[in-house]
């Protein structure tokens, strides 16, 4: 323990006299480097056939719909709901986000992490897919998931 | 092209077996706390951060002084650390619940989407009022994102491949669709006119990591101007633009039969959609109306040329950087090692997408990067003109500046009052960033608020309304349950990445631990492993080193010593002598490179003085490095016993 002191102390001192702690944020922005950018580029499959971009876009859908639930409780009028979404999706490269499924399972996901009722689903149902379109049925899907 | 579609398929097939393998032994959940060893400049202190699954969230220093919570890919975290950073990183396997793994994920990840949705907020705030003030004076202009992919209107040939797009959405909704459409987004403008600041919704402060969106009056102008522009380029059925798309490299191959079966399908799919999403009311309509429509023509252009085209993704100055081919070589990069490793990239790409059942728009957009990468580099090499470099995700969004339709402006009295209460929620929101996200190096830094926010997730699962230290007894025995032990933040020395992770491994329930070694050692330990002392020699230094070349970014030394304990005072005394002499020689320098020699050797002193005392914290860094390969190896010892072996409390 006495060592582990002294080295951060010494460690401290160093600290004091060079830098900082903590690496400036660039391993998103680094200039440097096209190969690395286009590791990116390239998304592997998992075993039940999601890409790991699939997976992470339908995790932020649903961690932007079950705080938007919490803290509003509806969709309101739509339209910033549907922007905040249209935002999280083009991060993910996903511009037509009503054409891809993963939104609305994402989004019924979302609203069961959120603990909001199954009666309350219908008011994003009404203002994304429609009360009985392919999307509100999806919103159904992955609120039902219950390992979503 | 056959036998690397033969190799890549195999590739990928044994890619995906090895997937199955860690899902079917993930079954039981882990999250890693990952320690990154220093390197010089902005990374001396080392850094730490979380791996959960997939994404790994780490606190990051952002100018002028904020500390924000970043996110990243797994494998690119690993690449871009152990790679172009040449940094060794620790993993502390901490095995959890599914229930523990995912109430850490949500917690980090709605932290992470809250602060992007703040900083996004003052942009969006700083736009509304540069329109407002351009409006007050006259009809101001915006950017249309993706309408720069489109010739100009009056251009036109016999049966555009648009037509066909125009023809179904005509039967769908009516021949009168496309006008009806752009005059209600006119009037949707004007409305704003009248109100620009009703318009916004700069309201609200995060409360306990709630996401608020931000739709100010200029992101909702811009979105109305896009959707008359994305209706127009349909009623015209426009062309694309000269140059919109990015032709071939002269090495690639022309489309397979496959690809073009491949291709066509996509093409058909994405017809389809485009002519529900012109039925579509929300609000971004536009760019993604724009945008389908070029992809669309890019691909009936690629189908009928058997090449593979695609829209020119990079965008515009100041928003894409270039560098000369000397400037690369400066930084020990080599066009030619980049154009293999982006041609095998495309050639991956090219095949996943041919092979993919129902490949989704990110996955079009996938091959369109890679081949946009490629011909990027390989123009560079056959021109020498400049690369552009961006090394975030490719959107193809190329703008064209249009007018916002209307006779109006905005009353100067509606103008004044919006643009006072537009400054005073700039000042308020600027204030309020500064005020949450201050950094600290003692109190509040990478370290620091790694714990933090995992008792922010933990304390979700906390009776509500406890007294304050009623949920401080409550998070750490939180924390002993789901995680083995309770990490404080801001506890003693914990502020420093090392003595964090010790903590780390005391404290928590830590499994294993696993190293990714830093590139050039993971390189070094096999040429020495297959050459013997000689390479080890060979690679000590700058000079004769084959896995790393000089790059003009780290500071002047001779001899690396993050490999060499026994050697490093002696091997720093020399990168001393080296930094001084570069000092000296920079200065007689400084008319001809601006300093940028004497400015390494002064960098070059300092980094060499804590190598006198068995320090290493310089390593070097790397330009670019090839795909990456397995660095990962078992731990023999435990973390601590390692450093206090290597000598170094940042290495």
């Amino acid at each position: 323990m006495r060592v582990r002191g002294n080295r951060a102390m010494a460690t401290l001192a160093v600290l004091a006299l060079f830098a900082s702690a903590c690496s400036f944020s660039k391993s998103s922005e680094s200039s440097s480097d096209s190969s690395a950018a286009s590791s990116r580029s390239l998304s592997s499959s998992s075993p039940d056939g999601k890409s790991k971009n699939e997976q992470a876009y339908r995790q932020d859908v649903g961690d932007y719909t079950a705080s938007w639930a919490r803290s509003k409780g509806d969709p309101g009028d739509g339209a910033e709901f549907q922007k905040g979404l249209a935002r999280i999706a083009e991060r993910h490269g996903v511009t037509n986000w009503e054409a891809d499924r993963a939104t609305y399972l994402g989004i019924g996901q979302g609203l069961r992490s959120a603990g909001v009722a199954p009666d309350d689903v219908s008011a994003f149902q009404s203002s994304l897919g429609g009360d009985s379109g392919s999307g509100a049925k999806l919103i159904e899907e992955g609120y039902a998931d219950v390992r979503s | 092209m056959g036998a690397a579609i033969a190799d890549v398929a195999d590739a990928l097939a044994a890619m995906g077996a090895a997937i199955a393998d860690v899902a079917d032994a993930s079954e039981a959940r882990h999250v890693d706390f990952l320690y990154v060893d220093a390197n010089e400049d902005t990374a001396s202190g080392g850094h730490v951060a979380l791996r959960l699954g997939d994404q790994t969230y780490h606190f990051g220093y952002h100018r002028p002084g904020l500390l924000f919570l970043d996110r990243e890919d797994s494998d690119h975290f690993e690449r871009v650390y152990t790679g172009l950073e040449n940094r060794t990183i620790e993993s502390r396997r901490i095995a959890v619940s599914a229930e523990t793994f995912e109430l850490l994920r949500a917690g980090f990840n709605e932290r992470y989407l809250t602060e992007t949705a703040e900083r996004e907020a003052i942009d969006s705030i700083v736009a509304d009022r540069e329109l407002v003030e351009r409006w007050s004076s006259g009809s101001p202009e915006v950017d249309v994102r993706a309408a720069g992919y489109f010739a100009d209107r009056e251009k036109s040939v016999a049966d555009p491949p648009l037509a066909r797009l125009r023809a179904a959405v005509r039967a769908r909704y009516g021949n009168a669709y496309a006008e009806e459409r752009i005059e209600a987004a006119t009037r949707a403008i004007r409305r704003l006119a009248e109100t620009p600041i009703a318009s916004g919704s700069h309201v609200g402060w995060h409360v306990g990591w709630h996401v608020d969106v931000d739709y100010g009056v200029a992101a909702r102008a811009a979105d109305l101007a896009s959707e008359i522009e994305a209706f127009r380029v349909l009623d015209a059925a426009s062309l694309l633009r000269t140059g919109a798309l990015v032709p071939p490299a002269a090495s690639e191959p022309d489309l397979d039969a496959r690809e073009r079966r491949s291709l066509a399908s996509y093409a058909g799919r994405l017809e389809r959609e485009l002519v529900d999403l012109a039925g579509s009311r929300r609000p971004d309509v536009g760019f993604a109306l724009l945008l389908g429509m070029a992809r669309f023509l890019a691909l009936e252009e690629s189908l009928r040329t058997g090449r593979l085209l695609v829209l020119d993704a990079y965008p515009l100055p100041p928003d894409v950087r270039t560098l000369s081919r000397e400037e690369v070589e400066a930084q020990g990069g080599r066009l030619d090692e980049l154009g293999a490793s982006t041609r095998s990239d495309l050639e991956r790409s090219r095949v996943a997408f041919s092979l993919a059942e129902d490949p989704r728009e990110p996955d079009w957009g996938a091959l369109e990067e890679a081949a946009n990468r490629h011909r990027e580099v390989a123009s560079a090499i056959g021109s020498d003109r400049p690369i552009r470099i961006r090394s975030e995700r490719l959107l193809p969004a190329r703008p064209a500046r249009r007018s916002l339709p209307g006779e109006g402006r905005i009353e100067p009295s509606i103008a004044s009052a919006a643009i006072s209460r537009l400054e005073r929620e700039e000042t308020t929101r600027r204030e309020k960033l500064v005020a949450t996200y201050d950094y600290d190096l003692l109190t509040r830094n990478c370290v620091s608020e790694i714990f933090v926010e995992i008792d922010r997730a933990l304390e979700k699962k906390a009776e509500p309304d406890l007294s304050s230290e009623a949920r401080e007894a409550a998070v750490e025995r939180l924390a002993v349950e789901h995680l083995g032990g309770h990490v404080p933040p801001n506890r003693g020395f914990e502020f420093i990445p090392f003595v964090a992770a010790d903590a780390v491994d005391e404290e928590l329930r830590v499994d294993g631990v696993e190293v990714s070694y830093s590139y050039r050692r993971a390189r070094v330990a096999e040429r020495t492993e297959s050459e013997g002392f000689v390479a080890a020699l060979r690679e000590s230094n700058v000079l004769t080193s084959t896995v790393y070349r000089r790059n003009v970014e780290d500071s002047a030394f001779l001899f690396f010593t993050d490999d060499a304990f026994f050697a490093r005072p002696l091997f720093g005394a020399v990168n001393l002598v080296v930094g001084v002499g570069a000092s000296a020689f920079g200065l007689a320098l400084l008319p001809l490179d601006r300093g940028d020699t004497a400015w390494a050797g002064l960098r070059g002193i300092l980094w060499s003085v804590p190598e006198l005392a068995f320090w290493n914290v310089r390593k070097g860094s790397f330009f670019a490095v090839p795909e990456p390969e397995a660095n990962a190896r078992p731990r023999p010892e435990s973390a601590a016993a390692d450093r206090d072996r290597i000598g170094s409390p940042f290495s």
